[in-house]
């Protein structure tokens, strides 16, 4: 009975991980847990018990879960693309549940029940972990901490060196081939003023003036109908800063001459 | 067999043999040491957030933290107190700590050379669902594409960004890496605390705390090219079951390696030839020789270049063929030398007279070393094929040492590096105990003070050799404002193209912003790498030429960055951290060249403008 539990560990914990791939959504814990165990542990580790020699001890199996594990999915997705199959997450998820699957019912013919129960005792009987002392467990505990500050720190974004300069961006959008909207997006690293103008075939037809862009916000200005395709428009933004007014950027745009974003086809 | 004379220190730890068996799972000094190494690496993350932010003393935390990391480990692998479970263990904290301060100055994105590149490739398998693109800047990676299956498949599976997912990959490979050479070197010489120390030496290797941590396809490659070889070396006779075993495993990590990098296959298709060619003792009535992996290997190399990856010929041999001929001038003194301590991408910055002296520290340290290790080596390991083969490594690691005096040398020297540092590690280690016993018996505190300067030189000294400040510490990408957080501009144009323009738009720009156009933007950016492209973009008039030559290539977008920085691609990603000066500008003439020849500015931030040559006439440009 104890024995046909253990056999039964990787197949069950594959088949969860997968289940847990195509069900879970994109991102959430339980996924990405799900997704490095059945991509990068368990079809190793199955293969491992499949093929490796009995008496083999835990670095080496480790090395192979990992080392296999790699091989068979870069292998694995060589033969999918060869004979025509997407390479999807409902694709990986049946594949890789299916190798660990195959790998460890290979181990257990392989070495059959009862060898397997003594190789199986053999590698575990009398493995114990050394108790751990009070002192050893807070250092432990410190180093967790240390680690989680690092990581924390080394992930926070800080504010910029005083030579920084961030920018504030501009173009035109078109909609079609009649409708523009002059669009300032501020990827500055302060608040700042501006005055945004926009022409048509060189006459102002419409002007934003001194409005406030914080970084990461952005300012429109539609261009106000009718307008004809094949028309030049044009915008001007200018920064304000203590009274002084300084032309900042400039663009222009012929109306139908830019593809949409949504008719880009890719290489 | 190995053959030790009692006075050796190998001797007293082989006694620790493979065979033996420890069932006691103890901590050891692990619980000490790990609390050291997370000191160290929060001291490298103060660093890195005082180098981010544009204040002082970041260095001297960095090189703190590196030591605090590094040298007890070492010391403790070099004693015979820990187990063989605390050794690995040991060593698996090391690894995974020095991966960590890699991860640590990249924290928000892949930002090294060829990083974006293959990240790029992901995003394709991602967007295709298939293998074998195409990628603008660096041809041939998509035909490895082993590295980048692995990672697109981590990527779907969990749901994670590409970048998140090639972390996990890289700090598995590390893993990999760390656990496949104490194993290898355990099982070639019989010594655990010989393997511990000669793995944790490896990362002295000058490519190891960066560039084999990078998302680069080689950072697989190599762990999974030791998995074949110590596979290979497990799989010999007489147990069939091993052979079986064994055999599998290295037969597939062979073909794994050959479908993710190319250098690395044609490096383990030598290693396993010499192994099977080194001439063996008298003795040995039936030479073990593994010729039947030596020969998969070669057949699976030769098959993959000729029916998959022909291109690898013509992307390999200039570099080989111009580093050869660049050697030759340089030693008949026809061409200039290179200078020493700087980063690859040459941004002028001279190391300070301290790091020249531990550099060159670092390497006389590991000359001096040798002789006696490939002494040791000889008395003890000469019957073992791969140790002698290892032998050879670190004598031809010194013989790469003057190419990095060669411009088009060097850098084909110092990845060599990582391969040759396989045999140097272990070299190394056995000049170590060697010297060291033999001091301890002498001065036994002196002994312990002596190898902790050894080891702290070559660390040091590694990393200094292939990297400048700039290069070590993190840069300011993700800067917090008051509003949000803020990336750099090469990032909000690459987002903008691929929201207003559509991905897979053929551009040109320069070498970093390419590079985020392929990754933020999924453009299909072409660079200054590209001799026409570089034209294009520097000369201060458009030429016909150029323009047909833009055409051609169905390019309609030109990504204009004004600012010199953004032609290097290891300080063009991030906020300048200094005021702009006009040397660090690009002529204007050049700058604004297209939009004289009838171009369109469809898009302005500053420094960085997006030009539309629909507009452009050939009669506008010069002939």
């Amino acid at each position: 009975m104890r024995l046909w539990f253990r056999e039964l560990v990787l197949p069950v914990l594959a088949a969860s991980c997968g289940a847990a791939i195509l069900v879970l959504s994109a991102g959430s814990p339980a996924r990405v847990i799900a997704g490095v165990a059945l991509v990068l542990i368990l079809p190793g580790a199955a293969l491992g018990r499949a093929v490796l020699p009995r008496g083999e001890r835990i670095p080496e199996h480790l090395l192979v879960a990992l080392g296999a594990s790699a091989v068979l999915v870069a292998l694995g997705a060589i033969a999918l693309d060869v004979v025509g199959i997407p390479l999807e997450p409902t694709v990986w998820a049946p594949v890789l549940v299916i190798l660990t699957v195959v790998g460890s019912a290979l181990g257990t013919l392989r070495a059959g029940a009862a060898a397997r129960d003594r190789g199986l005792r053999s590698k575990w009987t009398g493995l114990r972990l050394a108790p751990v002392r009070p002192t050893e467990a807070l250092m432990i505990g410190t180093s967790l901490a240390l680690i989680a500050g690092a990581l924390l720190l080394g992930t926070t974004p800080l504010r910029a060196p005083g030579g920084s300069a961030g920018s504030t961006a501009l173009w035109i959008e078109a909609n079609g081939a009649r409708r523009a909207a002059a669009i300032a997006r501020s990827g500055d690293l302060q608040t700042a003023r501006y005055e945004l103008s926009v022409t048509v075939d060189g006459r102002t037809v419409a002007a934003a003036p001194s409005f406030r862009l914080a970084p990461g916000e952005q300012h429109r200005v539609p261009v106000p109908p009718p307008l004809r395709a094949g028309a030049r428009v044009g915008a001007l933004l200018y920064r304000l800063d203590h009274g002084a007014r300084r032309l900042s950027r400039r663009v222009d745009l012929t109306l139908g001459s830019v593809p949409l974003a949504s008719a880009a086809t890719g290489p | 067999m190995l053959t030790t004379t009692a006075s050796s220190p190998v001797a007293e730890v082989s006694a620790e043999r493979v065979a033996g068996g420890d069932r006691r799972l103890s901590l050891g000094r692990l619980p000490a040491l790990a609390l050291a190494s997370a000191s160290g690496l929060a001291l490298v993350s103060v660093a890195d957030a005082l180098s981010r932010s544009g204040r002082p003393h970041a260095e001297l935390l960095f090189w703190l933290g590196l030591l605090v990391i590094f040298v007890p480990i070492v010391d403790r692998l070099a004693s015979t107190a820990p187990r063989r479970g605390e050794r690995v263990a040991l060593l698996l904290l090391l690894g995974v700590a020095l991966y960590l301060v890699k991860v640590l100055r990249d924290p928000f994105a892949f930002t090294t050379a060829d990083e974006p590149l293959h990240q790029y490739n992901v995003l394709q398998i991602l967007h295709s669902h298939a293998l074998f693109g195409s990628n603008p800047i660096l041809h041939v990676t998509p035909l490895y594409p082993g590295l980048e299956s692995v990672t697109a498949a981590l990527s779907s599976a969990s749901g994670v960004s590409t970048f998140a997912a090639g972390l996990v990959v890289i700090g598995v490979a590390r893993v990999i890496l760390t656990l496949t050479l104490f194993l290898l070197y355990e099982t070639v010489t019989g010594s655990g605390r010989l393997a511990g120390l000669a793995t944790a030496l490896y990362a002295a290797n000058p490519h190891y705390l960066f560039f084999s941590a990078s998302f680069s396809y080689e950072s697989l490659a190599l762990p999974l090219a030791l998995l074949a070889a110590f596979a290979v070396v497990r799989a010999r006779p007489p147990s069939g079951a091993a052979l079986r075993g064994w055999g599998i495993v290295a037969v597939a990590a062979i073909l794994a390696v050959v479908v993710t990098h190319h250098i690395t296959s044609y490096g383990l298709v030598a290693l396993l030839l010499a192994v099977c060619l080194v001439p063996q003792s008298w003795w040995h009535a039936r030479p073990w020789r593994p010729w039947v992996f030596a020969a998969t290997a070669v057949a699976a190399t030769g098959a993959w270049l000729l029916f998959v990856a022909s291109r690898t010929v013509g992307y390999l041999s200039p570099v080989i063929t111009n580093a050869i001929a660049e050697t030759f001038q340089t030693a008949a003194g026809e061409s200039a030398t290179r200078g020493l301590f700087s980063s690859g991408t040459g941004q002028g910055q001279v190391a300070p007279a301290w790091e020249h002296l531990v550099g060159i520290g670092s390497a006389l340290i590991i000359v001096a070393a040798l002789p006696l290790g490939l002494l040791v080596l000889w008395r003890l390991y000469r019957d073992q094929p791969l140790v002698v083969v290892l032998g050879c490594a670190s004598v031809a690691y010194v013989g790469t040492l003057p190419l990095r005096l060669v411009p088009a040398a060097w850098e084909t020297a110092a990845r060599a590096s990582e391969f040759l540092f396989v045999g140097v590690a272990l070299v190394v280690a056995l000049a170590a105990f060697e010297a060291l016993d033999r001091l301890w018996m002498w001065a036994p505190s002196l002994s312990h003070v002596a190898a902790w300067a050894a080891a702290g030189v070559l660390l040091v000294g590694g990393v200094i050799s292939t990297s400048t400040s700039a290069d070590r510490l993190a840069q300011p990408y993700r800067v917090s404002t008051a509003g949000a957080d803020v990336d750099p501009p090469g990032v909000a144009v690459a987002r903008w193209a691929r929201e207003v323009l559509g991905p897979g738009r053929p551009m040109a720009a320069y070498d970093a912003d390419a590079r985020l156009l392929m990754v933020y933007g999924r453009e299909y950016a072409f660079t200054a790498s590209n001799f026409d492209i570089k034209s294009a973009l520097e000369t201060p008039m458009l030429h016909r030429w150029q323009l047909d030559f833009l055409r051609h290539d169905g390019i309609r977008y030109v990504v204009v960055d004004a600012l010199r920085a953004s032609a290097n691609t290891s300080a063009g990603y991030f906020f300048p951290r200094h005021p702009i000066g006009p040397h660090d500008r690009f002529p204007a003439a050049a700058v604004t060249k297209f939009e004289r020849a009838g171009a369109q500015r469809i898009y302005d931030n500053g420094n960085i403008v997006v030009d539309d040559l629909k507009g452009v006439s050939d009669a506008a440009v010069v002939p």
